[in-house]
């Protein structure tokens, strides 16, 4: 069936023309009377001559009747009926409702345990929430129309039909690739491209979320690659810098994993009189002048400081100034009178594996800085994380601090869809804290425009392309690393950070046997950020004196 | 000294660049840019002019807000001028609302912070508290959502019915933490240990008693206005001298407390009406006839109050009672500026000049904690209230109770200070001068005390702790700790 040119040439004539039909029989928001043009149902699918064709790739009926945006028209609820149905709510519950129905039809209580959840129940989800969603089409055009001033509970509830028709064209869409119809893919992507072509970029959360993610799967279909996306990014240097100074004030992301990782490298050190920290990703050293005034307040004396940075010289690094990074560290060190010495290891593959340059000394305390959780900083494929903590465990390093999106942990459900639906459940949920947390400066689009959408891209294509499970508790373990527990004063120092931020920001512990395994970042009880801690099996050898070419 | 030493400015276009962002304005005229411009990398834009202008890279550097700005620090934890230091750059920084570096200071503190730890310790867990209330409620005063309710399934709301809250040594940020003291009733016997653990209120007791007894010693109907905080505690005394004296006890005493008090501890679980029932119940047994009313301010009225007899003698007593009266902010210099009687606290000077008094005692803590600036205000505040944690070092063991009690309420006072602004400050702590200034103004003369008093107020400090002194500066009689002035105490006439 594959590569049959005709076959599918043909059926992309016919889903077009489809659409085309579909498109003719579309409905006035606005009218209380369903048009009376026969609207296809899910039981009536198999008498379209496409559909055979598509079942053999796998495409199943719900799928095409997203698409198509089928409905009962006996069903059809009145118009004040849905009104009823469809609270006025915030931008976010868009989402929320999907996903209520998600978890009626698929029978899972929690977003993190539906593992077991297969195609069959998705589809039917899909399939209940179109038969509820109303025949309400809502065409570019008719879209616009809406957007005239007008009755705004009417207003409200368009939006919503429309954030349910965008999420579940994506859904259909990430279906579609993830089972390789690309041609369905195409279309869809050609129709919700459509759609966000009017989403505005300071529109609410879910049009801008349907925007970015558009994007990713056209990437994705594209065929891009993460470097290429990472490297794609046309934001200045200067707007970059603007975005990030937004995010690391007005939100927790950057300081939540910076405190909870300091906290804990301040802990295991205890009195060491010389502590040596290897940073995967120094970027611009925001991390350390914290670290430093602790140390500088010591009570058992200050000890002599040296971070190395990990310098990748073939990663195009938007924000990342060894230099400027190294003046600046330096300075904060000597008004803090700490003895500081600020050094650069090379990584010359794309996989982190090789490092070169790295001075240990006899008697130093190691401690490797993980921070992948930062927006700024370019996506680092599991892979490579993995390949440059195995380089770095024969050095026996005190602690190893790794702090992590959590999405990755929910992406690591088998189901491929799943996954992508747990993303965008986990953008939502960032999208929605950025705008709270920023809404009276609008700079929450400036940091989407400068992080986001790249981060959605690069996170759709690296989970796209990743063929084994990413879980990262097990990739560490393998790596020869275990678990350290994070201390009570660092979960109420994590507390008292999350305190001085707006609120919807909560913070939860993952304990196992009295051990407080990670800390989580949740914004409106969605998990975000993780932090832990690890070190090594083998303490035998602390520190020999060892330097690699 | 500090102050100046500190520069916590950023440049003015990082700060434009930073905190302005984007005009909404040239975000909707970029929108609609986008539109006309579909594309894959549409939502990317340009820097508006403003931005490029006015911003170089330098300025533009995250850091910036964090270099070197001549702060120095002092090595060692226990240091009780670090743990000064750090507070007052926090509050620069918040004041500057430079949240970063704020928050930096804030994480640096947590960990020198503890509530059960050293006296340093402590008061820096309360200070920091009190920081970050004062963060989270700017939050709420900016935000449009309704305020924070905490989670009572929270595991540490459940376990703030008692102790255990402290045993998180850091900062407990849920809000509540200290909360479970707040209002704590107190029998009268936990009131009495509580004013007798330290001289802070028994000086002031001592030294008022003193002078009323001289005041009244030849008089044989005497009336006793109280405006106080402590539920009559420093009555039973003077009862006990009037009945011993010389001359033998008065005819009649009638006591006259003010009702309208502040929401301060300590909080006492018995109404007035009990409290004056034994009041009497003592005073028969002492031989003294005591009359107990309860009035409130309205009742101060000149004519009204005070008419039973032409030869009552008239005495109105002020104990840490006067700067709870709302009072101005001061920002246009020295007080006597503001001409009539603008503010409420001359107003009730006034008042109790118009009642013709024969004496008033004036008891207040020395500081001055009325400052508009934070900074300014926690540095105050720092300088005085260091003291109940130092003497308390002296005088408990460091886990118990009534420590911690104790403290959570000078914590609360704390929390007034510097988390709270306009109407809600109520703490308002005036300087000795200018209360003298005050009382003057409203037309009263200041007396002495005489050696009888000195001698039993050294008397009574003698059975507290070796930190205690006392000092006399002119007519003024004051309380120290190791050399600080605390409490001082003042007798005024009219005339």
């Amino acid at each position: 069936m594959a590569s049959d040119l005709d076959v599918d040439m043909a059926l992309e004539q016919q889903v077009e023309e489809n659409l085309y039909w579909y498109q003719a029989c579309s409905i006035d928001p606005c009218a209380t009377k369903v048009c009376d043009i026969d609207v296809i149902q899910g039981g009536d699918l198999d008498l379209l001559p496409v559909w055979p064709e598509l079942e053999e790739q796998g495409i199943t009926s719900a799928l095409l009747d997203s698409l198509l945006e089928g409905g009962d028209e006996q069903e059809q609820p009145p118009a004040s009926k849905v009104r009823k149905r469809l609270q006025p709510s915030s931008p976010h519950s868009v989402l929320e409702k999907v996903s209520e129905r998600k978890d009626e039809v698929g029978g899972a209580e929690d977003d993190n345990d539906d593992e077991d959840e297969d195609d069959d129940a998705l589809c039917e989800f899909l399939h209940q929430s179109l038969e509820t969603e109303a025949c309400l089409d809502f065409s570019p055009m008719n879209f616009d129309d809406f957007q005239l001033p007008g009755d705004p509970e009417l207003d409200l509830q368009h939006q919503e039909f429309f954030g349910c028709r965008l999420f579940h064209l994506l859904l259909a869409g990430a279906e579609a690739m993830f089972s390789q119809a690309l041609d369905l893919a195409k279309v869809i992507l050609f129709r919700l491209r459509e759609l966000t072509s009017s989403c505005s970029s300071s529109g609410p959360v879910f049009q801008r979320l349907a925007l970015y993610f558009t994007e990713a799967l056209q990437s994705l279909l594209d065929g891009a690659r993460i470097t290429k996306v990472a490297s794609s990014c046309s934001m200045s240097y200067l707007d970059s810098i603007t975005a990030f100074q937004a995010l690391h004030e007005a939100s927790p992301y950057i300081k939540f994993g910076h405190y909870v990782a300091n906290q804990a490298i301040l802990e295991a050190i205890g009195d060491d009189k010389r502590v040596h920290i290897l940073d995967y990703d120094v970027t611009l050293g925001i991390q350390w002048p914290s670290l430093m005034q602790a140390l500088a307040l010591r009570e058992g004396g200050t000890p002599h400081l040296r971070i190395t940075a990990v310098y990748r010289p073939h990663s195009r690094h938007q924000l990342a100034n060894f230099q400027e990074t190294k003046e600046r560290l330096m300075e904060c060190a000597a008004a803090f009178k700490i003895p500081f010495s600020f050094h650069q290891a090379k990584v010359e593959d794309d996989e982190d594996s090789k490092l070169v340059g790295l001075k240990l000394i006899k008697g130093e305390t190691l401690i490797v800085n993980c921070m992948l959780h930062l927006l700024h900083v370019p996506h680092k494929s599991p892979s490579s994380v993995l390949s440059f903590l195995k380089s770095v465990q024969k050095f026996s390093p005190r602690l190893v601090t790794f702090v992590e999106e959590e999405v990755v942990s929910c992406l690591s459900a088998p189901n491929t869809v799943d996954k992508f639906f747990q993303a965008l459940h986990h953008y939502s949920a960032m999208l929605d804290s950025l705008e709270a947390s920023l809404c009276e400066t609008t700079a929450h689009i400036l940091v989407e425009r400068a992080f986001l959408a790249t981060r959605i891209k690069t996170a759709l294509i690296a989970h796209h392309h990743a063929h084994s499970k990413v879980e990262w508790s097990s990739l560490l373990h393998s790596a020869g690393f275990h678990r350290v527990s994070l201390s009570r004063r660092n979960i109420c120092q994590a507390r008292l950070l999350l305190g001085l931020f707006k609120d919807g920001y909560q913070l939860k512990e993952h304990h196992s046997d009295e051990e407080i395994e990670k800390l989580l970042l949740s914004w409106k009880s969605r998990p975000l950020i993780a932090a832990s801690a690890w070190t090594c099996k083998n303490k035998s050898s602390d520190g020999s004196e060892n330097e690699q070419q | 000294m500090l102050r100046q030493s500190v520069n916590y400015q950023l440049p003015a276009a990082a700060t434009s660049c930073s905190r302005s962002y984007l005009d909404s304005r040239e975000l909707a005229f970029l929108s609609k840019e986008e539109h006309s411009s579909p594309g894959p990398e549409r939502y990317y834009y340009n820097t508006p002019e403003k931005l490029k202008n006015n911003t170089t890279i330098k300025e533009a550097w995250p850091l910036s807000g964090l270099s070197v700005r001549g702060i120095s620090i002092l090595r060692g934890s226990n240091d009780a001028a670090c743990v000064e230091q750090l507070l007052l750059h926090c509050a620069t920084a918040l004041e500057s609302s430079d949240t970063t570096f704020a928050q930096q200071i804030m994480w640096v503190l947590n960990n020198i912070a503890a509530f059960d730890g050293d006296p340093n310790q402590r008061v820096a867990a309360w200070f920091l508290k009190a920081l970050v209330s004062r963060v989270s409620r700017t939050l709420l005063s900016f935000s449009s959502s309704p305020p924070r309710f905490l989670p009572s399934s929270s595991p540490t709301a459940a376990a703030n019915t008692n102790l255990s809250v402290f045993q998180d040594s850091c900062l407990n940020l849920d809000a509540s933490s200290a909360s479970c003291f707040d209002n704590r009733l107190l029998t009268p016997i936990q009131l009495a240990k509580f004013v007798d653990l330290t001289p802070w209120h028994r000086f002031g007791f001592s030294a008022a008693n003193g002078a009323i007894l001289e005041a009244v010693q030849s008089r044989d109907k005497i009336h006793i206005l109280d405006l106080s905080i402590t539920h009559c505690m420093q009555w039973p005394t003077l009862i006990e001298s009037l009945s011993n004296r010389p001359g033998g006890p008065p005819n009649s005493v009638r006591l006259s407390v003010l009702t309208a008090r502040p929401s301060v501890p300590p909080f006492v679980d018995m109404p007035y009406e009990e409290l004056g029932t034994r009041l009497r119940t003592f005073a028969r047994s002492k031989r003294v006839n005591l009359e107990f009313e309860v009035v409130s301010s309205s009742d101060l009225i000149p004519g009204l109050f005070q008419i039973r007899d032409g030869d009552e003698a008239l005495v109105v007593n002020c104990q840490l009672r006067l700067h709870y009266f709302p009072e101005i902010d001061d920002h246009d210099g020295p007080h006597l500026d503001h001409h009539g009687l603008s503010s409420p606290r001359d107003e009730i000077l006034h008042l109790i000049r118009s009642l013709n008094p024969d004496m008033v005692t004036l008891v207040e803590e020395d500081a001055d904690v009325t400052s508009p600036s934070l900074v300014d205000r926690l540095r105050a505040a720092y300088n005085h209230l260091w003291i109940p944690f130092d003497l308390l070092e002296s005088c408990l063991a460091r886990n118990h109770e009534l420590r911690l009690q104790y403290e959570a309420d000078v914590g609360r006072k704390i929390d007034n200070i510097v988390a709270c602004e306009g109407e809600a400050r109520i703490e308002r702590l005036e300087s000795r001068d200018k209360w003298s200034q005050r009382m003057r103004f409203a037309g009263f003369r200041q007396l002495g005390f005489c050696d009888e008093v000195w001698g039993d107020v050294k008397w009574m400090l003698e059975q507290h702790a070796t930190g205690w002194g006392l000092k006399r500066d002119a007519h003024d009689l004051l309380l120290t700790w190791k050399g600080h002035n605390v409490v001082f105490a003042t007798a005024w006439t009219t005339g």
